[in-house]
This record gives C-alpha cells, sequence and structure tokens, in this order.
C-alpha cells in the first residue's frame, strides 16, 4: 500500500490502543507464504496471518475464530 | 455413463470430450441442431430396434465408423446413463422454432438427462419454458471441468434414486459450487467471476478447483503443523488456526458474520471490492480504505469520534448517518493487506 504498509500500520494501531486496554484483532494479508513473512506479521501484532489467493472459507474461519470470544 | 455433447464452439466441445473420454466416459459429439437429432434418432430409435441396425445407415448417410462402433459400444452397456449436454445457441431462439425444438428433445425426456448451457442474457422466457418441461438442470457458460463432475455427479446420485431433490438450477448450482470450492466463492458465480479470476492471477485457475480442493486441506494442516514447530510468538497463531478449524463448520452458515463490522485495508481496488463483496454476504459490515495510513486513521477517528457522538446526533441528520457509518461503532476486526 502506498503511504503506509500493513506492517506500519498495524504497529501504529497497537501504539494508540496502547493503555486504553483494547485488543483489536488485525489479520494480515499477503502474497508471501514465507515463515519470516508470518514471524514479522505476528512480531508487529497481528492475530492470524492470510495467504492469497485469499481461501474464503479459511478467512471467514478465521474471522470467526478472533471475533466469537469478544462478541 | 454416455455423454453427449451438443455444443456451438469447436475447441471448447473437443477439450471436454477428450477430457470425458480420458476419464473412461464414453462420448459423442454435435455441433448444430441437425447433428444432434440424428445421434438422438440413432441412439433411441436403434436401441429399441437393434435388428434394424443395418437400416439405418441409409436413412442417414451421414453416418461415421467411428460413431458407428460408439453407438454399438453403447448398445453392448448394460445400463446406460444418457446425459446430454444442450448449448442453448443450438436452438433456433431468433423465431418461435425453439419450442418446438424443445418439444422434440422433449420425447426424449425420460431416456436421457438433458442438461443445458445459458449463456448469461439467455431471457427468462426459456428459462421459464425449460423448468416448466422439467429440465432442472442448467448450468451457464462457460463449461468448466468442475461444472461438469457435478452435472455428472448430480446425475449418478438422482439416477442412485435419492431422495434429495438435486434442483440445480443456475442459483443453486452456484451454492453448491461455492460451497465445495475452497477458493474464492465468488469464481463460481457469474457475476463475480470475472473480477475474481482477475484477482487470483492464473495461480488458481477454476479449472483448477478440483486439485485446489484437494490441496487446501494438507495445505492448511501443514501451515497447522510449521507453526507449532515455532516458537512461543506464533502460538498466538496456531491457537487461531485451531479455533478457526473447529469453527470451519460453521462457516457454511449464511450470514454467519452477521453484524460484525470489518475494516479492510487493502489498495488492490479489485481485491478489495470481492473481498467486500464476500464479507458482505456473510452479512458483515465492511469498510474499506486504500492505504494503512487510512486504517489507522479510521480507527483513530472512530474513537475520538465515540466522545462526539451524542453533539453529533443533533447535527442534520444526513451527514450524520453518512459519518456514522463510517466512525461511530467499534471495528470487529482488521484485514490488513501487508505490502508496500
Amino acid at each position: 500500500m502506498p503511504k503506509m504498509d500493513g506492517y506500519e500500520a498495524t504497529k501504529a494501531i497497537r501504539k494508540s490502543e496502547e493503555g486504553t486496554g483494547k485488543h483489536i484483532p488485525i489479520v494480515a494479508l499477503t502474497a508471501h507464504a514465507m515463515s519470516c513473512d508470518e514471524a514479522k506479521c505476528l512480531k508487529v501484532g497481528m492475530d492470524a496471518y492470510l495467504t492469497k489467493p485469499i481461501d474464503f472459507k479459511l478467512m471467514v474461519s478465521t474471522i470467526l475464530s478472533l471475533t466469537k470470544p469478544t462478541t | 455413463m454416455q455423454v453427449l455433447l451438443a455444443l456451438q464452439g469447436n475447441m471448447g466441445r473437443i477439450i471436454t470430450s477428450k477430457w470425458l473420454t480420458k476419464k473412461g466416459v464414453c462420448t459423442m459429439e454435435a455441433s448444430e441442431w441437425n447433428g444432434l437429432t440424428q445421434i438422438l434418432r440413432e441412439l433411441f430409435h436403434a436401441r429399441s430396434s437393434i435388428h434394424n441396425s443395418n437400416n439405418f445407415d441409409a436413412h442417414y448417410p451421414i453416418n461415421l465408423e467411428g460413431f458407428k462402433s460408439k453407438l454399438l459400444s453403447i448398445k453392448d452397456m448394460r445400463n446406460p446413463i444418457f446425459v446430454i449436454v444442450v448449448d442453448i445457441g443450438l436452438l433456433d431462439l431468433s423465431t418461435d422454432i425453439w419450442k418446438e425444438q424443445l418439444n422434440f428433445l422433449h420425447k426424449y425426456f425420460g431416456r436421457a438427462k438433458f442438461v443445458w448451457m445459458l449463456n448469461h442474457d439467455t431471457s427468462n422466457t426459456i428459462k421459464t419454458e425449460l423448468r416448466r418441461k422439467g429440465h432442472l438442470l442448467m448450468v451457464n457458460k462457460p463449461l468448466y471441468k468442475a461444472k461438469m463432475i457435478h452435472i455428472l455427479e448430480a446425475v449418478t446420485k438422482e439416477r442412485n434414486h435419492e431422495l434429495q431433490k438435486k434442483n440445480m438450477k443456475e442459483g443453486d448450482l452456484h451454492e453448491f459450487l461455492e460451497i465445495d470450492s475452497t477458493h474464492f466463492d465468488a469464481a463460481t458465480s457469474s457475476d463475480d467471476s470475472d473480477i475474481s479470476e482477475i484477482s487470483e492471477k492464473p495461480i488458481v485457475k477454476l479449472t483448477n478447483e478440483n486439485e485446489h480442493l484437494e490441496e487446501n486441506n494438507p495445505r492448511k494442516e501443514e501451515s497447522c503443523s510449521t507453526e507449532d514447530n515455532k516458537a512461543k510468538e506464533t502460538n498466538f497463531a496456531t491457537q487461531a488456526y485451531d479455533r478457526g478449524t473447529r469453527s470451519r463448520k460453521e462457516v457454511n452458515d449464511k450470514k454467519s458474520l452477521e453484524g460484525l463490522r470489518i475494516l479492510l485495508a487493502e489498495d488492490t481496488p479489485v481485491i478489495q471490492r470481492v473481498a467486500t463483496i464476500m464479507l458482505e454476504k456473510m452479512g458483515a459490515v465492511v469498510v474499506a480504505v486504500g492505504d494503512g495510513q487510512q486504517a489507522v486513521d479510521a480507527l483513530n477517528y472512530m474513537v475520538s469520534s465515540e466522545d462526539s457522538r451524542r453533539e453529533s446526533l443533533q447535527k442534520d441528520r444526513n451527514t450524520r448517518s453518512q459519518t456514522e457509518i463510517l466512525t461511530c461503532h467499534q471495528y470487529d476486526l482488521i484485514l490488513m493487506d501487508c505490502q508496500v
């Protein structure tokens, strides 16, 4: 993404969440299936990781698994 | 099983035919109406009067050697299932002749299963007429292998007197495919198919659907197991995937994402649109932004706007309803594209 990539955006979001006690689930979408990318995603504070092309079922189940406990 | 492909367009027909033959399905081809009627007559009238088999050469001189041998091999089959795939373009749609043609085909209705290939712009009159006559197997062009497999499965099942009726009109077929296909459901629905094919790049073509289907589970397990091997930092994701696996059953329920608010940060407009459509189909409310910065802004704005929400309630209704959609509710989840 042109101005700010997902990693930075996630970092920024996590930073803004600091002290509020909120934790909004962030799912990474990436074209790379490399494990180092995955590690990077998780390091910046993302909760789950999906690779493109997006598997619809997997996406929905991931979303559900991340949102169910909170809703 | 015997499949008669009555399709316009040589390439598609030949490819499908070759593919089916390779899979051990006996196929016959016709490219236009006259060819179709001829084969039908030969097939069914010859069957009822096998002893006349010498006569019909004279009646229908176009007979080819290959065709004859096929015909014989079909007769040898004990209990053949006939599937006739008919391109709607074979009928004369410019006049009312198609009705008569339909009536003609209807004579064979009990003896063969008809599958209709429709164009995306096939008029409703024709569809209703087909439905009225009991032709329920209708699919939109193009004929993918996956579709073909579903058709054949459906026909076989029906033959086995399964009670469940396969009312495979287009809509149902799409759903049916949607449930089975594991990638991008949109790939099978006619409206979105173009979009999703573009966005998915040639790696996952619809024709690969079945392979993809089989691949999917191992791939998922693989991702799980690699995660298991990793250090603590990946525990999070493993849990997520495990929970994901458990809740996989729920996925089939429509509207399983009902009431969720999702912020989608994705810069490719096509993927953005497709993902939005998919998620909205599941009942989620999607707000799409094109950039990480915008995503952060949207979130920050949301937090600050919560305080000023009450004030904004008194403001002009129109502007409020617009801003409300974007700001006033908490997001339940963010889908974040990682690339720059």
